[in-house]
């Protein structure tokens, strides 16, 4: 049996994911697949999603990649605002808030903390140099 | 064992905020009720947002009262799913004769994007419907090199199908450009790539006799849930209608290059394409320029949302399922006026539910159609 990651803030009626600030920047609390590989940000999983075998508690971040992006301009929230599955580096794939509109698919970014709505945030990384996603 | 498709029935779809639900499904229960069917054994209804009492009531006012109720939520397959189940159930001899209904009022929804669930983590992060379709938009692009003029062209093709549909709740045409510059609701996806929020109630009736020439068979038909998504370079649902889509097809003992025409989930002008790649109706990453070309139009080799899809006819959720089984229908029997097509023998309905996080699409339900007698 796994052992449960109960880490703050998801808690409550919360289901997004739990970042941690560490003196490497921000992580991802989450759960890692010892037999197939596949990470999840779901503090709740007891086994692997997609295997089903035991999963182990593995903190993820702060580095990642943006995998796609939208803007999104209706709302019931102040629009727009930018949204993100970004793949943390070799961690899971989080949906997170972007700091400003106009982010890039294949973008790095790095997790910089929360919004007051408690989203995770990532912000273009020092370093921003888009990866290769293009046409192929 | 044969299940037949006696007669379906649709009301109009649009935006009726003065009428009752009960009132639009008693108006097509009504239609099916005086036509020279068997009398049915249960009803299944699909719904996301109506109730038991507008179902119960509808049927009450139509003098159906006493028939078992099997009411299903699987959302926008809700509808299809009641179809799914009520063949089912009639091949395996639960009922003989079974009422599928499916209705939606979306006009007495909140205004903007429909409403997710508060207690899934996309909703809490703000990820509308629109947006999560866009993401895929945005990825489509980036990794095929597909313009979001490529993608757009669904929607003008759709309103185009949907302006020669007189139960369409968008009856006109639209140009690249208006479809392009229309309100931004979640980049790249602008308003009329997105599908309008419908009221609408549809009706079908299934059994096991055959009642006459114009019955329809339902050849098979199948419904799956969306594995672990969240990792790969799959786009969302792209699995999910791939593998229900081969199920369907396995039950129905046909090839896809065997069906003529296509009924598809492209309640954003994405889905579509993601759809018909899935499908494999067309090569993965081919699926925008395909239709911005012309072979997904009612002119096409591959004639898609031929009813103009729920972009353009409509979407009213649970309704939905049985719109697109009516435009097959039509198409089948030749009566699909204006949008008809030449030899149409057998045809396909897909449609997709459901945005919960880290799945890919809640459910999936295909079902294949055909004429009496074609086939193995």
């Amino acid at each position: 049996m796994s052992e449960r990651n109960s880490a703050v803030p998801s808690i409550g009626q919360n289901r997004r994911p739990s970042l941690i600030e560490t003196p490497d920047g921000w992580r991802v609390h989450g759960y890692a697949c010892a037999e197939c590989g596949r990470r999840t940000a779901d503090l709740d999983a007891r086994r692997c999603p997609d295997c089903g075998s035991t999963i182990e508690p593995t903190d993820f971040g702060p580095g990642g990649v943006v995998w796609s992006y939208t803007d999104v301009h209706i709302s019931d929230r102040a629009t727009p605002f930018a949204l993100a599955y970004v793949d943390l580096d070799d961690g899971p794939r989080i949906l997170a808030e972007g700091t400003e509109p106009g982010l890039a698919v294949g973008l790095r970014v790095e997790l910089t903390g929360y919004t007051d709505s408690g989203n995770p945030v990532v912000a273009p990384a020092a370093s921003g140099a888009a990866s290769a996603v293009g046409p192929r | 064992m044969t299940v037949y498709l006696y007669d379906v029935a649709v009301s109009d779809f649009g935006r009726y905020p003065d009428r009752r639900i009960e009132d639009l499904i008693a108006d097509v229960l009504l239609e099916l009720k005086t036509a020279d069917h068997p009398e049915p054994d249960a009803v299944i209804a699909g719904t996301v947002f109506g109730s038991r009492p507008n179902i119960l009531r509808a049927l009450s006012f139509v003098g159906w009262s006493g028939l078992p109720l099997i009411l299903i939520d699987n959302a926008c397959a809700s509808g299809t799913t009641a179809l799914h189940e009520a063949a089912q159930a009639i091949e395996h001899g639960r009922f003989d004769t079974v009422l599928v209904v499916g209705f939606e009022q979306l006009s007495a929804q909140p205004p903007g994007p429909l409403q997710r669930p508060p207690e899934d983590p996309g909703t809490q992060s703000g990820l509308t419907l629109p947006g999560l379709y866009a993401m895929s938009a945005h990825r489509y692009m980036a990794r095929y090199g597909a313009s979001a003029e490529d993608i757009a062209s669904v929607a003008v093709k759709n309103f185009g199908n949907a302006a020669l549909n007189p139960k369409a709740h968008r009856r006109r045409t639209v140009s690249l450009s208006e479809v392009l510059d229309s309100p931004m609701v979640a980049t790249p996806l602008t308003k009329l790539q997105c599908a309008p929020r419908s009221d609408g109630a549809a009706a079908a009736l299934l059994g096991r006799r055959r009642c006459g020439a114009g019955d329809l068979v339902v050849r098979g038909s199948a419904l799956l849930g969306g594995t672990a998504w969240g990792a790969g370079e799959r786009l969302w649902t792209a699995k999910l209608v791939g593998d229900t889509t081969a199920a369907a097809c396995e039950a129905a003992d046909v090839e896809l290059s065997e069906i003529d025409c296509f009924e598809v989930h492209d309640a954003f002008t994405i889905g579509e394409i993601v759809c018909i790649e899935a499908m494999g109706l067309v090569e993965e990453g081919t699926g925008a320029v395909a239709t911005r070309t012309g072979l997904t139009a009612i002119s096409g080799k591959r004639p898609v949302n031929t009813s103009g899809g729920l972009l353009g006819r409509g979407h009213a959720l649970g309704a939905t399922g049985l719109a697109q089984v009516d435009e097959i229908a039509r198409q089948l029997r030749g009566v699909a006026g204006a949008r008809q097509l030449r030899d149409c023998d057998v045809g396909l309905v897909e449609t997709s539910g459901g945005s919960t996080s880290g799945i890919d699409g809640d459910s999936c339900c295909v079902v294949v159609l055909a004429r009496q007698g074609v086939g193995r």
